[in-house]
Parts: structure tokens; C-alpha cells; sequence
């Protein structure tokens, strides 16, 4: 299994996430103010008027998303760990308890394909398995301001968006999941070489909890960037937003 | 004249700027007695990444409707993109 290279602390995306997590709530609260300050100023119009803030709103986050893909570095790798900075046990976090995650048929399964992508037959695990695998001891940082380290394992996104013919012009690739969540994210995110097609969890085949069969792995995005259960992935020119961002939730939201 | 015209713009954008970092540090009356409980950075929320009242039915519903919108729209897209049927 290759394993990719350790990099130096010069070459990461921040030294160390706890920053970053002490700057999250003021961040937001910044941006709200800012928002509504700008509303109030630039167009004159109600803040009582729900519709009108959250166009404005939603103007400004997809403004910021453009500023944060002008900024986002492809070549500029996230920070790794060693095994014994691992978290364990790593936390379960979804919309829903830990014994309601989706049981998925390992057998049965097909990743399906859609969209801009030239062979869009099905892929069953066993094939997912014969591709030329990575590992990546990395830090998972969450929206809600908490985050741990994890090791995972799969085949890397670029590697597998090339082998299915994707159009990699393309500007957005969306995963559609066994729990109902959607989401999407930019092409230049896709072909990070850190962007992983997840199988494994600490060396063992990714359990129910953390996403089997498959979850895709973006450590330089927030935690609800990397769905789990992934049941389908498409490639299409079309904004597909995702169920948090469709909520107001940032869209790129990078780390 | 002209200098007191280019400070009104920048005034009103060092008040958004710095009004939202003072109200966020001072507390506000009548709480400067609670403590709030450290938050964990190492562990979820208690609620899980879930909003009040959240159910899966909503996020199928959502994603039900969210492939409604796509649907034409990317089948007409895909259809400009000729099948490949690469060697597995």
C-alpha cells in the first residue's frame, strides 16, 4: 500500500487546526454581521424581509465560495500524523444515532456513475479493491468545532475520476449517499492528491459507523464535505449544492 | 472636502468590522455570572451534526427533490458527452 509522503511543516495548510477551531465561531458571527450589515447598507432593504436576506446571503456565500477556490492551493498538502496521534476511538457524527446508520449490502453493491463521465458502468467493491490503494493519517475537522485524527485508506479520487473518464474540465463532482445526504464539491478539490475514495478505516475494511462501503476523504474540507455510504457519484457543470449548503452552509468550505 | 468624503465609507466599514468583535467579547448583561462549560474540541456535539426537529425523512425528501430539479438539465449535459467503454 502506498503511503503518501509526510510533509513538512512549511508545506501545510495550517500548523495546527486548534486556531482555526477558536477562529470558527467568531468567523461566522463575522460574516452574519457583515451580511447584515451590507444588506442593510447596499440595498435598503427590510432584514424583516426573510427572502431578500437570505438572497443576499446566499449571493455572499457563493461570492466567498469563488474567493475560496481563487485561494485554494491544489498542490498545497493538509497536515499528517503519526499512528500514535490517532484518535481513538474516533467519534461517530451524523444526522442520526450510531445504530441507525444505513446497513449496505457489501455483495450487492454498485457504485453507480452519472454525468460528464465517458464509462459510467457500475463498480462493484471487489473491482474498487483492485485498484492501486493509498493511506493517510489525517485530521478531520468539523463544522460544529471539534476534531480528531484518523487513519484511512482507498483509492486516490483523481486516480479514479482518470480511469472512468471524467471530464476533469468539469466544475463540480456530487455523491448521493445510502442515508438520503447529498453533497458536491469542486473539481479542483476532487483531484487534490490527499482526496481519497475511502474503503478502509485503521487498516480494517471502513465499518457501518464511519461510512462502509465507502466514504470519500477530504482533509482539506470541512467534515460534511466527505459523505459517507456513498452510493452514486456524478460529474456535471450544474451547481448541485448539498444538503447542509442547501441549508446555508458554506459550499466550499475549506480548511 | 475630499479627505472627510473618503473617511465616511471607511468608517462605516471599521464599524462592522469592530462592533461584531466587541459584542462577541463582552457578555452581555445579567450573564457575566454563568460560566458556560468548556466546549470539547475533541468530541461531537451531543446532538450529533443534527438541527432541532431534523428527521431522515426531511434529508430524503430533500434529496428527492434535489434530483427532481437536476434530472434534465444533466441528462441533457451527459447526452453531449458520448458513452466510453474504457478497459477494466
Amino acid at each position: 500500500m502506498k503511503r503518501l509522503p509526510t510533509v513538512p511543516p512549511w508545506r501545510t495548510l495550517a500548523a495546527d487546526a486548534a486556531p482555526e477551531l477558536r477562529q470558527l465561531q467568531r468567523r461566522l458571527f463575522l460574516k452574519g454581521s457583515l451580511g447584515l450589515g451590507a444588506l442593510s447598507l447596499l440595498s435598503g432593504c427590510s432584514v424583516t424581509d426573510a427572502a431578500s436576506v437570505q438572497k443576499v446571503l446566499s449571493g455572499m456565500s457563493r461570492w466567498n465560495d469563488r474567493v475560496q477556490a481563487l485561494l485554494f492551493d491544489p498542490a498545497r498538502l493538509a497536515p499528517t500524523y503519526p499512528e500514535s496521534a490517532v484518535t481513538r476511538p474516533f467519534p461517530f457524527n451524523a444526522f442520526y444515532g450510531e445504530d441507525e446508520a444505513p446497513e449496505v449490502d457489501g455483495a450487492n453493491y454498485r457504485l453507480e456513475l452519472a454525468g460528464l463521465i465517458a464509462d459510467r458502468r457500475p463498480w462493484t467493491l471487489a473491482r474498487l479493491n483492485e485498484l492501486p490503494q493509498a493511506s493517510q493519517i489525517t485530521r478531520h475537522v468539523c463544522v460544529e468545532g471539534w476534531s480528531a485524527i484518523g487513519k484511512w485508506g482507498g483509492v486516490p479520487f483523481r486516480a479514479f475520476l482518470e480511469r472512468i473518464g471524467a471530464d476533469l474540465s468539469a466544475r463540480y463532482v456530487g455523491f448521493k449517499c445510502a442515508d438520503d445526504y447529498y453533497t458536491s464539491i469542486d473539481m479542483a478539490s476532487a483531484l487534490h492528491p490527499q482526496t481519497l475514495l475511502t474503503l478502509r478505516f485503521a487498516d480494517a475494511i471502513l465499518p457501518r459507523s464511519y461510512g462502509f462501503p465507502m466514504k470519500l476523504r477530504l482533509p482539506t474540507k470541512l467534515g460534511f464535505k466527505n459523505p459517507k455510504h456513498i452510493m452514486a457519484i456524478y460529474v456535471t457543470n450544474l451547481y448541485p449544492g448539498g444538503y447542509w449548503e442547501d441549508q446555508g452552509y458554506n459550499w466550499f468550505s475549506g480548511l | 472636502m475630499r479627505s472627510s468624503s473618503r473617511s465616511v465609507p471607511l468608517a462605516v466599514a471599521l464599524l462592522f468590522l469592530v462592533v461584531p468583535l466587541v459584542a462577541q467579547e463582552a457578555p452581555a448583561p445579567g450573564m457575566a455570572a454563568k460560566e458556560q462549560p468548556a466546549m470539547r474540541t475533541d468530541e461531537p456535539m451531543p446532538t450529533g451534526m443534527k438541527r432541532d426537529g431534523m428527521t431522515k425523512g426531511e434529508v430524503r425528501r430533500a434529496a428527492a427533490k434535489k434530483a427532481a430539479q437536476m434530472k434534465e438539465a444533466m441528462e441533457k449535459e451527459a447526452q453531449a458527452m458520448p458513452a466510453r467503454k474504457s478497459a477494466r
